[in-house]
Protein backbone atom coordinates (compact mmCIF):
# COMPACT_ATOMS: atom_id res chain seq x y z
CA UNK A 1 0.00 0.00 0.00
CA UNK A 2 2.93 2.52 1.25
CA UNK A 3 4.76 1.72 -2.58
CA UNK A 4 1.35 2.32 -4.39
CA UNK A 5 1.03 5.57 -2.59
CA UNK A 6 4.74 6.52 -3.15
CA UNK A 7 4.36 5.61 -6.59
CA UNK A 8 1.18 7.88 -7.20
CA UNK A 9 3.02 10.71 -5.68
CA UNK A 10 6.39 10.15 -7.90
CA UNK A 11 3.87 10.02 -11.06
CA UNK A 12 2.58 12.82 -9.76
CA UNK A 13 5.43 14.99 -9.45
CA UNK A 14 6.70 13.75 -12.84
CA UNK A 15 3.88 15.20 -14.39
CA UNK A 16 3.96 18.38 -12.74
CA UNK A 17 7.17 19.02 -13.51
CA UNK A 18 6.12 17.94 -17.77
CA UNK A 19 3.24 20.66 -16.99
CA UNK A 20 5.92 23.50 -16.60
CA UNK A 21 7.81 22.82 -19.71
CA UNK A 22 6.62 24.49 -23.01
CA UNK A 23 7.93 23.99 -26.42
CA UNK A 24 7.42 24.32 -30.39
CA UNK A 25 9.19 22.40 -33.02
CA UNK A 26 8.07 25.58 -34.94
CA UNK A 27 9.14 28.78 -34.17
CA UNK A 28 10.61 31.72 -36.10
CA UNK A 29 13.94 33.48 -36.09
CA UNK A 30 14.76 35.88 -38.68
CA UNK A 31 17.77 38.04 -39.16
CA UNK A 32 17.77 41.58 -41.10
CA UNK A 33 21.10 43.30 -42.22
CA UNK A 34 20.63 46.88 -43.50
CA UNK A 35 22.51 49.12 -45.37
CA UNK A 36 22.67 52.00 -48.10
CA UNK A 37 22.99 49.25 -50.70
CA UNK A 38 20.53 46.85 -50.16
CA UNK A 39 18.58 45.13 -47.05
CA UNK A 40 18.92 41.42 -46.79
CA UNK A 41 16.19 39.25 -45.26
CA UNK A 42 16.38 35.96 -44.01
CA UNK A 43 13.45 33.48 -41.94
CA UNK A 44 13.70 30.11 -40.53
CA UNK A 45 10.11 29.21 -39.38
CA UNK A 46 11.49 25.34 -38.13
CA UNK A 47 13.24 26.62 -35.08
CA UNK A 48 12.99 24.68 -31.87
CA UNK A 49 12.19 26.47 -28.91
CA UNK A 50 12.15 24.88 -25.46
CA UNK A 51 11.28 26.64 -21.82
CA UNK A 52 11.37 25.21 -18.31
CA UNK A 53 9.23 27.97 -16.43
CA UNK A 54 10.37 26.33 -12.99
CA UNK A 55 13.74 26.49 -13.53
CA UNK A 56 13.43 29.92 -16.34
CA UNK A 57 16.26 27.42 -18.41
CA UNK A 58 14.96 28.57 -22.29
CA UNK A 59 16.96 26.37 -25.78
CA UNK A 60 16.54 27.33 -29.00
CA UNK A 61 18.35 25.25 -31.65
CA UNK A 62 18.04 26.12 -35.46
CA UNK A 63 19.59 24.80 -38.76
CA UNK A 64 21.13 26.83 -40.59
CA UNK A 65 19.95 25.08 -43.80
CA UNK A 66 16.78 26.29 -43.05
CA UNK A 67 17.30 30.10 -43.04
CA UNK A 68 15.73 31.05 -46.16
CA UNK A 69 16.53 34.12 -48.12
CA UNK A 70 14.34 35.43 -51.18
CA UNK A 71 17.50 34.92 -53.74
CA UNK A 72 18.54 30.86 -54.08
CA UNK A 73 22.46 32.52 -54.22
CA UNK A 74 21.99 35.17 -51.25
CA UNK A 75 21.35 31.60 -49.77
CA UNK A 76 24.37 29.49 -50.99
CA UNK A 77 26.28 31.76 -50.16
CA UNK A 78 25.32 32.46 -46.82
CA UNK A 79 25.93 28.46 -45.93
CA UNK A 80 29.15 27.87 -48.34
CA UNK A 81 31.19 31.33 -47.44
CA UNK A 82 29.96 33.03 -43.98
CA UNK A 83 28.57 30.55 -41.30
CA UNK A 84 30.07 27.47 -43.19
CA UNK A 85 27.08 25.56 -42.66
CA UNK A 86 28.59 22.31 -43.38
CA UNK A 87 30.76 22.52 -40.42
CA UNK A 88 28.63 24.32 -38.28
CA UNK A 89 25.12 22.90 -39.12
CA UNK A 90 23.08 25.28 -36.10
CA UNK A 91 22.59 28.23 -34.61
CA UNK A 92 21.69 27.23 -30.81
CA UNK A 93 21.22 29.00 -27.69
CA UNK A 94 21.01 27.57 -23.98
CA UNK A 95 20.26 30.47 -21.35
CA UNK A 96 17.98 31.72 -18.79
CA UNK A 97 14.93 33.94 -18.39
CA UNK A 98 16.53 35.78 -15.24
CA UNK A 99 12.92 36.89 -14.07
CA UNK A 100 10.58 34.00 -14.55
CA UNK A 101 9.02 34.46 -10.77
CA UNK A 102 7.35 37.39 -13.02
CA UNK A 103 5.64 35.19 -15.21
CA UNK A 104 2.55 33.81 -14.44
CA UNK A 105 1.80 31.41 -17.25
CA UNK A 106 -1.31 30.38 -15.48
CA UNK A 107 -2.62 34.16 -16.38
CA UNK A 108 -3.62 35.82 -19.12
CA UNK A 109 -1.05 38.96 -19.54
CA UNK A 110 2.16 40.28 -21.30
CA UNK A 111 5.23 39.98 -18.77
CA UNK A 112 8.51 41.48 -19.55
CA UNK A 113 11.71 39.29 -19.03
CA UNK A 114 15.08 39.70 -19.46
CA UNK A 115 16.78 36.72 -21.09
CA UNK A 116 20.42 35.93 -20.74
CA UNK A 117 23.00 33.26 -22.39
CA UNK A 118 25.00 31.77 -24.55
CA UNK A 119 24.37 31.70 -28.81
CA UNK A 120 26.20 29.53 -30.68
CA UNK A 121 26.77 30.69 -34.45
CA UNK A 122 29.90 29.52 -36.70
CA UNK A 123 31.19 27.62 -33.83
CA UNK A 124 32.02 30.72 -31.93
CA UNK A 125 29.89 31.28 -28.42
CA UNK A 126 29.10 34.47 -26.77
CA UNK A 127 26.87 35.79 -24.34
CA UNK A 128 23.65 38.02 -24.96
CA UNK A 129 21.32 39.20 -22.91
CA UNK A 130 17.96 40.79 -24.26
CA UNK A 131 14.88 41.93 -23.15
CA UNK A 132 11.79 39.63 -24.09
CA UNK A 133 7.89 39.74 -24.03
CA UNK A 134 6.15 36.59 -22.88
CA UNK A 135 2.64 36.95 -23.88
CA UNK A 136 0.07 34.32 -21.94
CA UNK A 137 -2.82 33.58 -23.78
CA UNK A 138 -5.49 30.31 -22.41
CA UNK A 139 -2.53 27.85 -23.04
CA UNK A 140 -0.34 29.40 -25.56
CA UNK A 141 2.86 31.68 -24.23
CA UNK A 142 4.02 33.53 -27.26
CA UNK A 143 7.83 34.78 -26.45
CA UNK A 144 9.51 37.95 -28.50
CA UNK A 145 12.49 38.98 -28.42
CA UNK A 146 14.90 41.29 -30.58
CA UNK A 147 18.80 41.85 -30.14
CA UNK A 148 22.03 42.71 -32.45
CA UNK A 149 24.48 40.52 -33.27
CA UNK A 150 27.98 41.42 -34.99
CA UNK A 151 29.13 38.68 -37.58
CA UNK A 152 32.94 39.55 -36.10
CA UNK A 153 31.88 38.40 -32.60
CA UNK A 154 31.25 34.86 -34.53
CA UNK A 155 34.25 34.85 -37.06
CA UNK A 156 31.73 35.55 -39.69
CA UNK A 157 34.06 37.50 -42.32
CA UNK A 158 32.46 39.77 -44.96
CA UNK A 159 34.34 40.36 -48.16
CA UNK A 160 36.22 43.94 -48.46
CA UNK A 161 33.74 43.86 -52.11
CA UNK A 162 30.84 43.43 -49.70
CA UNK A 163 30.82 45.43 -46.74
CA UNK A 164 28.95 48.35 -48.29
CA UNK A 165 26.25 45.33 -49.15
CA UNK A 166 26.40 43.52 -45.51
CA UNK A 167 25.90 45.17 -41.83
CA UNK A 168 28.43 44.48 -39.69
CA UNK A 169 25.75 44.14 -37.28
CA UNK A 170 22.65 42.16 -37.94
CA UNK A 171 19.22 42.44 -36.13
CA UNK A 172 18.37 39.20 -35.09
CA UNK A 173 14.57 38.30 -34.49
CA UNK A 174 12.40 35.62 -32.44
CA UNK A 175 9.12 34.12 -32.08
CA UNK A 176 7.66 31.38 -30.65
CA UNK A 177 4.39 30.23 -29.66
CA UNK A 178 4.62 27.52 -26.84
CA UNK A 179 2.29 24.79 -25.65
CA UNK A 180 2.32 22.38 -23.27
CA UNK A 181 5.18 19.73 -23.50
CA UNK A 182 3.52 16.56 -22.85
CA UNK A 183 5.02 13.45 -22.87
CA UNK B 1 39.94 43.11 -87.23
CA UNK B 2 39.24 45.19 -84.11
CA UNK B 3 35.94 45.69 -85.34
CA UNK B 4 35.36 42.02 -84.67
CA UNK B 5 37.38 41.96 -81.93
CA UNK B 6 35.35 44.51 -80.33
CA UNK B 7 32.14 42.87 -81.55
CA UNK B 8 33.43 39.63 -79.57
CA UNK B 9 34.34 41.52 -76.49
CA UNK B 10 30.41 43.08 -76.52
CA UNK B 11 28.91 39.46 -77.36
CA UNK B 12 31.34 37.81 -74.66
CA UNK B 13 30.23 40.68 -72.04
CA UNK B 14 26.33 40.68 -72.68
CA UNK B 15 26.36 36.56 -72.04
CA UNK B 16 28.86 37.02 -68.64
CA UNK B 17 26.12 39.36 -67.92
CA UNK B 18 23.38 37.32 -68.52
CA UNK B 19 24.70 34.50 -66.68
CA UNK B 20 25.31 36.69 -63.76
CA UNK B 21 21.63 38.19 -63.93
CA UNK B 22 20.17 34.56 -63.99
CA UNK B 23 22.56 33.17 -61.42
CA UNK B 24 21.20 36.29 -58.97
CA UNK B 25 17.55 35.31 -59.76
CA UNK B 26 17.55 31.75 -60.05
CA UNK B 27 14.62 30.40 -58.24
CA UNK B 28 15.10 28.30 -55.40
CA UNK B 29 15.15 24.15 -56.16
CA UNK B 30 12.40 22.71 -55.23
CA UNK B 31 12.06 18.74 -54.61
CA UNK B 32 9.74 18.89 -57.79
CA UNK B 33 12.68 19.46 -59.95
CA UNK B 34 15.04 17.36 -58.46
CA UNK B 35 15.44 13.11 -59.08
CA UNK B 36 14.18 11.04 -55.97
CA UNK B 37 17.59 9.31 -54.56
CA UNK B 38 15.66 7.06 -52.87
CA UNK B 39 11.77 5.93 -51.97
CA UNK B 40 11.69 4.79 -48.27
CA UNK B 41 9.27 4.77 -45.55
CA UNK B 42 9.59 7.27 -42.77
CA UNK B 43 10.31 4.48 -39.88
CA UNK B 44 13.27 3.11 -42.16
CA UNK B 45 14.57 6.31 -42.86
CA UNK B 46 14.73 7.27 -38.85
CA UNK B 47 16.03 4.05 -38.29
CA UNK B 48 19.00 4.74 -40.47
CA UNK B 49 19.38 7.55 -38.49
CA UNK B 50 19.33 6.15 -35.34
CA UNK B 51 21.94 2.94 -36.67
CA UNK B 52 24.41 5.50 -37.63
CA UNK B 53 24.30 9.29 -37.87
CA UNK B 54 27.37 10.04 -39.72
CA UNK B 55 26.36 7.62 -42.32
CA UNK B 56 23.21 8.71 -42.27
CA UNK B 57 24.28 12.33 -43.45
CA UNK B 58 26.90 11.08 -46.35
CA UNK B 59 23.98 8.76 -47.44
CA UNK B 60 21.15 11.50 -47.59
CA UNK B 61 22.40 15.18 -47.00
CA UNK B 62 21.02 17.00 -49.77
CA UNK B 63 19.12 14.21 -51.55
CA UNK B 64 15.90 14.22 -52.76
CA UNK B 65 13.39 11.14 -50.98
CA UNK B 66 10.10 9.84 -51.61
CA UNK B 67 9.41 9.36 -47.90
CA UNK B 68 5.67 7.68 -47.21
CA UNK B 69 4.66 8.58 -43.45
CA UNK B 70 1.81 8.78 -41.18
CA UNK B 71 0.86 12.36 -40.34
CA UNK B 72 1.52 13.69 -37.08
CA UNK B 73 1.08 17.18 -37.11
CA UNK B 74 -0.17 20.00 -39.83
CA UNK B 75 0.33 23.79 -39.88
CA UNK B 76 -0.22 26.35 -42.82
CA UNK B 77 -0.36 29.90 -42.14
CA UNK B 78 0.69 32.86 -44.64
CA UNK B 79 4.39 32.55 -44.15
CA UNK B 80 4.70 28.42 -44.19
CA UNK B 81 3.21 25.18 -44.46
CA UNK B 82 4.75 22.30 -42.27
CA UNK B 83 3.90 18.61 -41.40
CA UNK B 84 5.59 16.32 -39.09
CA UNK B 85 5.53 12.66 -39.81
CA UNK B 86 5.42 10.34 -36.38
CA UNK B 87 8.13 7.41 -36.70
CA UNK B 88 8.36 3.96 -34.20
CA UNK B 89 11.55 5.35 -33.22
CA UNK B 90 13.48 4.15 -30.30
CA UNK B 91 14.62 8.12 -29.78
CA UNK B 92 11.19 9.63 -30.09
CA UNK B 93 12.49 11.17 -33.22
CA UNK B 94 10.26 12.52 -35.89
CA UNK B 95 10.65 13.79 -39.61
CA UNK B 96 10.03 17.67 -40.51
CA UNK B 97 9.10 18.86 -43.63
CA UNK B 98 8.61 22.39 -45.10
CA UNK B 99 6.77 23.13 -47.71
CA UNK B 100 7.76 24.89 -50.83
CA UNK B 101 4.21 25.82 -51.99
CA UNK B 102 1.26 25.72 -49.98
CA UNK B 103 -1.20 22.79 -49.67
CA UNK B 104 -5.13 22.95 -50.90
CA UNK B 105 -5.83 19.49 -49.85
CA UNK B 106 -4.26 19.92 -45.83
CA UNK B 107 -3.75 16.31 -44.47
CA UNK B 108 -5.56 15.15 -41.56
CA UNK B 109 -3.79 13.39 -38.55
CA UNK B 110 -2.91 9.90 -38.96
CA UNK B 111 -3.43 10.54 -42.28
CA UNK B 112 -1.20 8.20 -44.54
CA UNK B 113 1.09 10.53 -46.95
CA UNK B 114 3.83 10.73 -49.52
CA UNK B 115 6.17 13.61 -49.87
CA UNK B 116 8.96 14.23 -51.88
CA UNK B 117 11.40 16.11 -50.24
CA UNK B 118 15.17 17.50 -49.75
CA UNK B 119 16.83 16.38 -46.91
CA UNK B 120 18.51 19.49 -45.43
CA UNK B 121 19.87 17.53 -41.95
CA UNK B 122 18.88 17.10 -38.47
CA UNK B 123 18.15 18.61 -34.77
CA UNK B 124 19.70 16.88 -32.46
CA UNK B 125 17.45 15.71 -29.28
CA UNK B 126 16.77 18.92 -26.61
CA UNK B 127 18.01 17.50 -23.20
CA UNK B 128 17.40 19.55 -19.79
CA UNK B 129 18.59 18.45 -16.47
CA UNK B 130 20.20 15.12 -18.06
CA UNK B 131 16.20 14.56 -19.38
CA UNK B 132 15.38 14.20 -23.22
CA UNK B 133 12.70 16.01 -23.53
CA UNK B 134 12.69 16.59 -27.36
CA UNK B 135 13.42 13.49 -29.54
CA UNK B 136 15.51 14.35 -32.95
CA UNK B 137 14.41 15.86 -35.84
CA UNK B 138 15.19 15.08 -39.32
CA UNK B 139 14.43 17.62 -41.95
CA UNK B 140 13.21 18.00 -45.59
CA UNK B 141 12.63 20.75 -47.17
CA UNK B 142 11.28 22.66 -50.77
CA UNK B 143 8.65 19.46 -50.46
CA UNK B 144 5.57 18.72 -52.46
CA UNK B 145 2.86 16.17 -52.10
CA UNK B 146 3.44 13.45 -54.74
CA UNK B 147 0.95 12.13 -56.56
Amino acid sequence: MKNFILSIALLSAISDTQAQKYFTRNGYLGFFSKTNMEDIKANNESVTYIVDWSSGDIQISALQTNFKFEKALMQEHYNENYVESSKFPKATFKGKIDNVSAINIKKDGTYAATVTGALDIHGVSKNYTTKATFKVSGSHVIAETKFNVKCADHKIKIEANLKNNISESIEVSAKADLTELKK
Amino acid sequence: MLKKIILFLAIAIVIAAGIGIYLYNKPHETAADMEIFEEISANDLMKQFDTDRGAFMKKYLNKNLLVTGSVQSFGQDSIRTQLSMSTESNSSGIISVTFADSLELKPKKNQLIKIKGICIGFKEEIEMDGLVLLGPEIQLNQAVVAQ
